[in-house]
């Protein structure tokens, strides 16, 4: 187990180093090749002069050759920023100060904060919308996926087919804006806009505020979960075990709950952690429709005003957070089904 | 041509006609309705595509330029459909006529935006396709025929690819590269052909160790010729079904990023711009034909793809039923 976990978490870190550095050459020599734009220019403001360059250059180290500046990212990102950095970018002010200028994925550009700091104040949005929605979409997909694969060909299961296919088609965004001209707009059952934190004591602002763009981003993944629920139930429904226990006179719906539904749900739940790089994306496009300021619409926002440091930040921490995600789940899955970490 | 035929329909003795699979295949989607209405939808997509420029005469309207007359001098909001036109559907095609409306609060012409709309999302859709469906037949053919660590490494890269987020990568990388056609379509491509890709390579590993392949080798044939002549021909079906679905996929993603007014030069008129044109400051509270005609052009065009595509998977591979 332990060998095995080692090799996940080595593959794991390979495939961030590969991002790393695929951002930095974007942000890097592309950006400068492409669009004429170098970051110092960015960050020196309106019509700076050549000098004020220079001097970003330097604060920024960019004047550095590309390797060293890729390097230094590197370690910044590991270990922290450096002294010489801190020394450089806050001169004179405490480390406390310091952090809240520079972090481990750099300072932005736009706002005179660190980018983590931006992140870890973005992040909580995104992360409620992503478990009230994960919540809403297995509500709803696993009865109807278990409920098709009973009855293969009813009118049911072809009711299910054309639900998976056009929620499939479905541009959330798109949804989302009827959503709010119709329900929230017309009918008022759902706030227009916005986000409110959650409090223990009254958690209704934080939910009603949250239902609706959650439940339009669960529909779209409900149609894939539908899809994946029925075929994976098809399959066990028709093993060997499921006709052990029926021919022992075990009832029907025991039979479909706890021989072949528990059977079915390892792949689901497999999926289901895979699926958080494929939430981060849908919710680029939620919260933007539903003005929520999670870390997808500070990405949008931070590419449109050219501040690379966030673009680059929410793309390495978003990274980050899906290779964990994925050892999480081969661990899960390795716990659960030994031959996996034989292989 | 006789010959021709003698040679597609084999008369067996006692008048039995054998029938090749993929003659069979076009028998079975004859009778899919839904295949069929959706291949209709498509046929009549192209033509409204290709008319862009008769609109643009008829109406008077030129592509991309603001009209004075397509804004409310009152309410300054996007005049609606129908307006201009004072005979009613009479005067459907007469000069200065907004049959659907303006698209912004430019005054641009609904119609003629939709009909070049189509146009993009067509041709993006096809040429990222063809890149995605080449780049997946090379990765995910060799992978499942070499196998051993060429398969491992490839299919390590499909996993990688697939869990990363395309809107996040794509928005992040069009900062760089600055919007442009060619940009949006490669992106595109590089993050759709490990899904076709994954099932080419599954296709593959099954049919490699059956015994046609091992005949055909034990007769002397070349690797090269053993994929290009007895392996893909079993390809075709899945080819096929994931050509279909991939235009969907390209034409959905290509609505998306331009919704979040990234990849697509401005002049470029894309369908997901214009429901992004009918958010800002909440036109679409006042306004909602502004997004609900991109809108529902964008899901029917994607809808009538996925569903040509089930509707060929069907057809192609009948045991496998309706595979949701």
């Amino acid at each position: 187990m332990i060998r095995f976990l080692i090799r996940r978490i080595l593959g794991g870190a390979f495939v961030v180093l590969v991002v790393t550095l695929a951002v930095f050459v974007l942000f890097g020599p592309v950006l400068t090749w492409k669009s004429n734009i170098t970051p110092a220019r960015l960050y020196a403001g309106k019509s700076p002069t050549a000098k004020d360059i220079e001097q970003v250059k330097t604060l920024l180290g960019l004047d550095q050759p590309y390797y060293v500046q890729y390097a230094y990212g590197l370690r910044r990102l590991v270990l922290g920023p450096s002294q010489d950095e801190r020394d450089r970018v806050c001169p004179g002010s405490t480390a406390e100060e310091c952090d809240q200028l520079l972090g481990r994925f750099g300072s932005s550009f736009a706002k005179q904060r660190s980018v983590d700091s931006l992140i870890a104040a973005r992040f909580p949005v995104t992360l409620s919308l992503a478990i009230v929605s994960a919540l809403i979409w297995l509500l709803i997909s696993i009865p109807i996926g278990v409920l098709s694969a009973i009855r293969p060909r009813s009118l049911g299961d072809r009711m299910a087919t054309v639900f998976v296919l056009i929620g499939q088609s479905l541009p959330v965004y798109y949804i989302g804006l009827l959503a709010i001209y119709f329900l929230s707009y017309r009918l008022g059952l759902f706030p227009l806009s916005g986000y409110e934190s959650f409090a223990i004591t009254n958690p209704w602002p934080w939910l009603s505020h949250l239902l609706l763009p959650a439940l339009v981003l669960a529909l779209a993944f409900a149609a894939l979960y539908v899809r994946i629920t029925r075929s994976q139930m098809l399959d066990t429904l028709s093993e060997d075990y499921v006709r052990t226990a029926r021919a022992k006179g075990a009832s029907e719906p025991r039979v479909v709950v706890r021989h072949a539904l528990r059977n079915a749900m390892l792949p689901i739940v497999t999926m289901f952690g895979l699926d958080l790089g494929l939430l981060l994306g849908g919710a680029i496009l939620i919260e933007v429709t539903f003005g929520l300021q999670g870390l997808g619409a500070l990405a949008v926002e931070a590419a449109k005003r050219l501040d690379v440091p966030t673009t680059a930040g929410i793309v390495l921490f978003s990274a980050i957070l899906i290779v964990a995600a994925n050892i999480v789940v081969d661990l899960v899955c390795a716990s659960l089904d030994p031959r996996i970490r034989l292989e | 041509m006789a010959a021709v035929e003698e040679h597609q329909d084999l008369h067996v003795d006692g008048g039995v006609v054998a029938r090749t699979p993929l003659r069979l295949a076009a028998e079975r989607l004859r009778h899919d309705y839904v295949a069929l209405g959706s291949v209709l939808f498509i046929a009549l997509l192209v033509l409204f595509a290709l008319a862009g420029t008769v609109f643009e005469s008829w109406t008077g309207h030129p592509l991309n330029r603001s009209n004075a007359s397509g804004v409310d001098d009152y309410t300054l909001l996007p005049v609606g459909p129908m307006v201009g036109c004072p005979d009613g559907l009479a005067s459907v095609g007469e000069k200065h006529c907004f049959v659907l409306g303006a698209s912004n609060s430019l005054g641009y012409d609904m119609l003629v935006q939709l009909s070049f709309g189509a146009r993009t999302s067509l041709i993006i859709g096809v040429v990222a396709t063809l890149l995605t469906v080449v780049a997946a037949l090379l990765l995910g053919v060799v992978a499942g025929y070499v196998g051993g660590w060429t398969d491992t490494a490839i299919a390590r890269l499909m996993d990688v690819v697939a869990a990363f987020p395309f809107l996040l990568f794509a928005v992040a990388a069009s900062v760089a590269f600055g919007p442009s056609l060619w940009f949006v379509i490669i992106i595109i491509a590089f993050f759709s052909w490990f899904y076709p890709g994954r099932i080419f390579r599954g296709e593959v590993l099954a049919l490699r160790d059956r015994e046609f392949v091992t005949a055909a080798r034990m007769l002397g044939a070349s690797n090269t010729r053993i994929v290009l002549r007895h392996l893909m021909p079993q390809l075709i079906g899945p080819i096929t079904v994931y050509t279909s679905l991939s235009i969907a996929g390209a034409i959905a993603a290509e609505a998306a990023l331009s919704y979040l007014g990234f990849g697509l030069p401005l002049e470029i008129p894309s369908w997901g711009r214009m429901i992004s044109d009918a958010v800002p400051g909440g036109l679409y509270i006042n306004a909602p034909f502004l997004m609900i005609f991109p809108g529902t052009l964008l899901i029917l065009t994607v809808l009538a793809f996925n569903l040509l595509g089930d509707g060929l998977r069907d057809a192609l591979d009948p045991r496998g039923g309706t595979q949701l």
